[in-house]
């Protein structure tokens, strides 16, 4: 069996029934929008102060909704055991968590790609740039690998959503302080080598998290 | 457990409280005030160990998750527990003693410091690994997932801190107070105070983890008990 | 039958495991023949399901050990899974998805080569035609049984474990499984069930389980040494 053709196969079918069942897709869209909104509401827009906090709101949107997606799409692989399907299935568990990543990395990225038009127009600032995208991509690999790791462990514990953001959120700081510190780097305009040293931190966060999170997924399978 | 038996951890829990209150002496009686911050200061020869403290817990959950993981004994995943739980009162008065300290002397209870922000996060891991454990429902996966926590934590720990570091850089404190300004005169007393209070809360660390262990063990073999009644 | 038994398919020896403080298997023993039909009976509660669980590497076990197909549980255990068909408890298939979809999901796990012929073959055997292009969601509790069912024999398994496969069946579907079953059987599948409904299978049983109070309290090849 080609194990790509394997991943690709559990990330289109989580793909599409994500599209048919449009809660976790309302999430990640509907919900970053409307807490980039609130924000709108509460704080005066046009001020140079407010345009310094503008990616810290743009980046605890992100993590907020897709916490909440991660719980909600997890839910339905434990309502009536289709998780345990996969595990039955003779296939590796490396590859159902490459699956399961791949997945969950295009939902976060579609969400943090479509909130940046929203928040240009929002705060009234232009971040339609390619290094907005660029930044998105290796900041939600890191964001989905620790997500999908963390969603699939909690599976089995009570008050699940809950506890999901209780060890992803310490867990993914380092990534919220680098996103939100290169888009400010960016707005202003300032050039490469001052977001490099982040740029390579981030890269090097994604490596070790995924390479761990590989590592430690069998453990957390097992019952 | 009688405390009149005197077995290696009831003597090692007493000579622990020998020296917190030779320590206790040191912190309050022996050692002058610092000049730049008056009596303010005192309150460091508490706050760098529990700081130490809570760091040293997480490699200990770290390193004991590690080898349960690898050994499947039961003996690490105790220890693990217990250094997570006195990790935990360690961060707590970790933070409360940093914040105590800092209102008088930055004028906040809280900025955006790196090493502030550091703790915060390790406080939360801790929490985080205990509240896991006791929402999960018992068993061999509660020990495994609780071991899996604490292996990302403490490798978690150290890239928080560098991204606090670069995001401080980024961002530098408004306030900085006389502590800022380094000048203040470090005599050779306070280092010597603040060293022996390192050494005695490591001590104090331990009896705890040594005592939770011993808890730990008991209630494990309750349970084996009940199960075998029922 | 005893001719094909030369080697154990399954055996377990010596199971015990715990849920907390609450006994759930006892000392469990037992061996399952190549081509055999092993019935595990016994009340609600009694440990059935914690027991295929167990089999099916979804739960951990405290003590003891099981092999399947002459390997351990745990390790290998990926080759071992192709050859088995699994049937649990729960339906293990999406609710968003039809029943030929859920079906397709899983021939696709399970590396299927011929996946058309083969999912039609399924489906004409347990004649699924009309329920299978709708959502499981809009099916009835019978109905989703009736696919995960023949969501076992997809992967054409040497060995078959199915959990309660007959709760919520009408007759006619039950007739329908039975004769699979049967068919299954004489191609020299083993299959080892699950079920508190005793008349019905204990007919093509080789070997009932009896279980009760988490202990299997008596083992039986012959129907009138069962002691209730």
């Amino acid at each position: 069996m080609n194990p790509f053709k394997t991943i690709w196969n559990i990330a289109k079918r989580d793909l599409i029934l994500e599209l048919r069942r449009k809660e976790v897709l309302f999430t990640i869209l509907g919900f970053s929008t409307l807490v980039l909104s609130i924000f709108v509401f509460s704080i005066d827009v046009n001020t140079k102060e407010t345009q310094k906090i503008v990616p810290a709101i743009y980046w605890s949107a992100i993590i907020f909704s897709f916490t909440i997606a991660l719980g909600r799409r997890f839910s339905i692989e434990i309502e009536n055991g289709a998780f345990e399907a996969l595990i039955l299935s003779p296939i590796s568990k490396d590859i159902i968590f490459f699956g399961k990543f791949t997945s969950n990395f295009i939902l976060v990225l579609i969400s943090s790609v479509f909130a940046l038009p929203i928040t240009s127009i929002l705060f009234n600032i232009n971040i339609l740039k390619i290094e907005y995208l660029l930044l998105a991509i290796i900041i939600s690999f890191g964001l989905s690998t620790l997500g999908t790791f963390f969603a699939i462990m909690s599976i089995k514990v009570r008050a699940r959503e809950v506890m999901l953001s209780l060890v992803f959120f310490p867990a993914v700081t380092p990534l919220l302080f680098a996103g939100v510190d290169c888009m400010d780097k960016i707005i202003q305009n300032n050039n490469f080598s001052d977001i490099q040293s982040w740029i390579f931190f981030v890269l090097f966060y994604d490596a070790i998290f995924f390479l761990i999170s590989l590592l430690l997924f069998d453990h957390i399978l097992q019952e | 457990m009688k405390i009149t038996k005197l077995n290696f951890i009831n003597i090692f829990i007493i000579f622990t409280g020998i020296i917190v209150v030779i320590d206790m002496w040191m912190i309050f009686v022996w050692v002058p005030t610092e000049i730049n911050q008056g009596a303010i200061q005192r309150i460091l020869y508490l706050h760098v160990p529990v700081a130490w403290g809570s760091m040293a817990a997480i490699c200990i959950v770290a390193f004991s998750s590690i080898m349960y993981l690898y050994k499947k004994a039961e003996k690490w995943d105790r220890i693990a527990l217990s250094a997570a739980e006195s990790g935990a009162i360690f961060g707590a008065m970790m933070l409360l003693s940093g914040m105590l300290w800092a209102r008088p002397v930055w004028g906040v209870f809280w900025t955006g410091e790196a090493k502030l922000t550091f703790s915060l996060i390790l406080f939360i891991l801790f929490i985080a690994y205990l509240m896991f454990r006791a929402y999960f429902p018992k068993g061999i996966q509660q020990k495994r997932i609780s071991a899996v926590i604490g292996i990302i934590g403490a490798i978690d720990t150290p890239i928080i801190y560098f991204a606090a570091n670069l995001w401080e850089r980024a961002h530098p404190p408004l306030i900085a107070g006389p502590a800022a300004t380094s000048d203040s005169f470090i005599s050779q007393n306070i280092i010597l105070t603040l060293l022996f209070s390192v050494v005695t809360f490591t001590l104090v660390l331990s009896s705890l983890i040594f005592l939770r262990y011993t808890l730990r063990k008991n209630e494990d073999e309750i349970d084996l008990i009940i199960i075998n009644k029922t | 039958m005893k001719n094909q038994k030369n080697i154990n398919l399954l055996e377990v020896s010596q199971l015990y495991k715990s849920f907390g403080n609450k006994k759930i298997l006892e000392n469990i023993s037992f061996e399952m023949g190549k081509g055999e039909f092993v019935l595990i009976t016994g009340s609600n509660g009694s440990g059935k399901t914690t027991l295929i669980r167990i089999i099916s590497s979804l739960c951990s076990h405290d003590e003891g050990e099981i092999k399947i197909f002459q390997t351990s549980l745990k390790k290998e255990f990926e080759i071992v899974k192709s050859k088995i068909g699994f049937g649990m408890h729960n339906s293990m298939m999406y609710d968003d998805f039809t029943g030929k979809e859920n079906l397709e999901y899983s021939s696709d796990l399970y590396g299927i080569t011929n996946k058309k012929g083969n999912l039609k073959n399924i489906v004409d055997r347990f004649e699924l035609t009309e329920i299978l292009d709708k959502k499981i969601k809009y099916l009835s509790q019978g109905q989703i049984k009736r696919i995960a069912n023949a969501k076992a024999f997809l992967n054409n398994p040497k060995l078959i474990i199915l959990d309660e496969p007959d709760s919520g069946l009408d007759k006619q579907s039950q007739e329908i499984l039975f004769r699979e079953i049967i068919e299954e059987k004489k191609l020299g599948t083993s299959i080892l069930l699950a079920s508190h409904r005793l008349e019905k299978w204990i007919d093509i049983a080789d070997q009932v389980l009896f279980m009760k109070n988490s202990s299997l309290i008596n083992v039986t090849k012959d129907r009138k040494n069962l002691i209730f």
